[in-house]
């Protein structure tokens, strides 16, 4: 666990982001305490002038007894006095003696020096003037600088605590983060190899509306996941559907060819066997085209070139194509147009196809008498194919465009069962959808298309 | 010239071709396709779009960049929707996606290697005048009716004489359409335009090569 955790990228982060915050306390500190020695000196040396203005003061006001009454006592426990006399013995005060002056000093000198600790005293470095004052008596005063330092290092000492404080928080929080990310991603490994394994339901937990990256990551992974299983079910449906729909003609290809081997030997029967059994080969071709075809257009077709295309045009040239071969089968081919033009990025030749089986479904799926009518809607954005025969039941409606999805009823009319499965393909790869409704009694194809891009417009 | 690099394609083309009295040059990569093809001087290239060596599309590319016009058609994969559009912009004249029938193919090479010169504003055959600017077809002079779709159809055999058009030439040329199986859309349109010109009195000028599509001979 401790090696997992020392591997675990957050926990590392909220070290090295400890070790700097403590790195920088430290260079900050270290400057902070050299300014406060500084100002302390200052401050010594401003409040032994003051000291010496009000000596000054007392003198003239008051004369010698003044001044030496002043001395004996110690008033503030960082400041002492020395006074004594001009061989240097003590007369009044409790500071111990300065360092000598080098000869030829001014007779006030400043002097920094190091006193023992006595007399229930710190010690430590004094700051001090020496002056002579009347009586050939000599004045020292001095402040003792470890004392003002006592109460600024108690304060620095409180803040580096805090730091340490801080610093423990941070790196407690930045190892219980990264145990719960680690848990998280943990999670998302072990669904992410479960499904690699093989379950295909295996899905990571997210939160509803939870919005942290993990859950984003989680929900991405997810949507793949799903993607992947319709992707999963389209093969094997396109597998099991090969295998079963492609096997009846193959079968009858080959008793075809038996048939025609057992009966007479005559050229003409030959001749005639091998031109049918030529055909249901084709027919075999033409699927394996169709799946093929579909495929590419849900694999987005790549490199398919989409320019707008005018779906009303389109729909002309299919309803004219188609009408003679409906009125020859007893039915009704219509086109109506409403709104404005219904311009789709798409690819024209494909569309055309996909509008071309639309038609064809609705006309070869019907009884005699069916009136079809294809229908532009520019404001909807819609094209529609809707018939006026029995319908679809609604069970089946939502398998119409699977491929080989055919009615029980349809199996004896012409038709691979790929056709609807084309034309959803071809209107997902131009970015539309199309479902199928009922139109009561019959069955209505719409596909719909986005609103072209505003930027794109004009 | 046939590139095709699947050698049974290659000699089932190439024989078939020769039986139906073409004078056929084969290559199996596309390098010599590109030098037979500079050197020599074909009326139709048949192009596979894969090929070894260098690709069908740069072929035609080269080719074009060349400034040799020689009509090409392209032969795709199944399916491969892109690689049509793509061949037609690198100015391939036509294509046929494989599996095709020879017969497609033959169509289509009489068509695009004998392309008439220059349309000619009126076509005839016999009684039949198809006035192409005036958008009038006339038998033994009376005027006839056609839908712009049936016109379309007999002006397509007219520029074809003697030769056949098949009905997914027919389907591509009149509708724009391209679909696995054209004969259901195409043939009561041309039963149509039958029974409107020998209303007249007239012996069918259209036959059917079946299996095939039309031609007016």
């Amino acid at each position: 666990m401790p090696n997992r955790l020392t591997r675990s990228s957050s926990v590392r982060l909220a070290a090295l982001q400890t070790l700097l915050f403590v790195l920088v306390f430290v260079v900050a500190g270290a400057g902070a305490l050299v300014m406060v020695r500084r100002a302390e000196y200052r401050a010594a040396h401003a409040e032994l002038d003051e000291v010496e203005d009000d000596i000054t003061d007392l003198l003239r006001r008051q004369g010698l007894p003044a001044l030496l009454a002043k001395t004996s006592r110690r008033h503030d426990p960082g400041r002492d006095y020395r006074l004594e006399d001009a061989q240097g013995r003590l007369v009044a005060g409790a500071l111990p003696a300065p360092p000598r002056p080098p000869a030829g000093s001014p007779p006030k000198f400043w002097s920094t020096y190091s006193v023992p600790p006595a007399d229930g005293h710190v010690g430590g470095a004094v700051l001090a003037f020496t002056r002579p004052e009347p009586g050939d008596l000599r004045l020292t005063v001095g402040e003792y600088l470890a004392v003002k330092a006592a109460q600024d290092d108690s304060l620095l000492f409180g803040i580096v605590g805090l730091a340490a404080l801080v610093a423990a928080l941070g790196l407690t929080g930045g190892v219980l983060v990264g145990q719960r990310v680690q848990r998280r991603v943990d999670q998302i490994a072990a669904t992410v190899e479960a499904y690699a394994n093989g379950d295909r339901g295996a899905r990571i937990p997210v939160r509803e509306g939870a919005l942290s990256e993990h859950d984003q990551l989680a929900r991405a992974i997810n949507n793949m996941m799903e993607r992947q299983n319709r992707l999963i079910e389209g093969l094997r449906q396109v597998t099991s559907a090969v295998a079963h729909d492609l096997r009846r003609p193959l079968a009858h290809h080959n008793q075809d060819i038996a048939r025609a081997l057992a009966g007479p030997r005559s050229l003409p029967a030959y001749r005639g066997a091998l031109i049918a059994a030529s055909e249901r080969v084709e027919d075999v071709l033409r699927t394996f085209q169709a799946l093929l075809h579909i495929a590419e257009l849900e694999a987005g077709a790549p490199g398919l070139l989409l320019d707008p295309v005018d779906v009303a045009a389109v729909a002309v040239r299919v309803v004219e194509a188609y009408t003679p071969a409906a009125e020859a089968g007893g039915r009704t081919l219509r086109l109506t147009a409403s709104g404005p033009g219904l311009m789709v990025k798409a690819e024209p030749r494909v569309l055309g196809q996909a509008v071309a089986n639309l038609v064809e479904n609705a006309l070869t799926h019907t009884p005699r008498g069916t009136t079809v009518t294809v229908a532009v809607d520019g404001a909807r954005r819609r094209l529609t194919v809707e018939d006026d025969g029995p319908g679809v039941p609604e069970a089946a409606r939502g398998r119409i465009f699977d491929r080989f999805f055919r009615q029980d009823a349809s199996r004896t009319t012409p038709g691979s069962g790929l056709g609807l499965a084309l034309v959803a393909a071809a209107v997902q790869a131009f970015g539309g959808t199309l479902v199928a409704e009922s139109a009561d009694p019959g069955l209505r194809l719409v596909a719909e298309f986005p609103g072209p891009d505003p930027a794109a417009a004009g | 010239m046939i590139v095709e690099d699947d050698a049974q394609t290659l000699d089932f083309v190439t024989t078939g071709l020769i039986r139906r009295g073409h004078g056929v040059d084969s290559e199996c990569d596309g390098r010599g396709g590109l030098l037979r093809a500079g050197a020599g001087r074909y009326d139709v290239i048949i192009l596979d779009r894969m090929l070894p060596g260098l690709d069908g599309l740069d072929l035609l590319k080269a080719l074009r960049t060349a400034g040799i016009d020689t009509p090409v058609i392209l032969l795709t994969a199944l399916g491969g929707v892109a690689d049509r559009v793509e061949g037609l912009r690198h100015g391939a004249d036509d294509y046929l996606i494989k599996p095709f029938d020879l017969e497609e193919l033959d169509a289509r090479i009489e068509a695009i290697g004998r392309r008439p010169p220059t349309a000619l504003g009126v076509l005839r055959k016999d009684s039949v005048v198809l006035d192409r600017l005036a958008r009038r077809v006339t038998v033994d002079g009376a005027p006839v009716e056609l839908t712009h779709s049936e016109f379309a159809m007999l002006e397509m055999l007219l520029l074809n004489i003697g030769r056949p058009v098949t009905k997914a030439m027919m389907l591509e040329g009149v509708f724009d359409l391209q679909l696995n199986a054209p004969g259901p859309v195409i043939e009561p349109h041309m039963s149509r335009l039958r029974a409107k010109l020998t209303r007249h009195g007239i012996v069918d000028p259209i036959r059917t090569l079946r299996g095939v599509g039309y031609s007016i001979a």
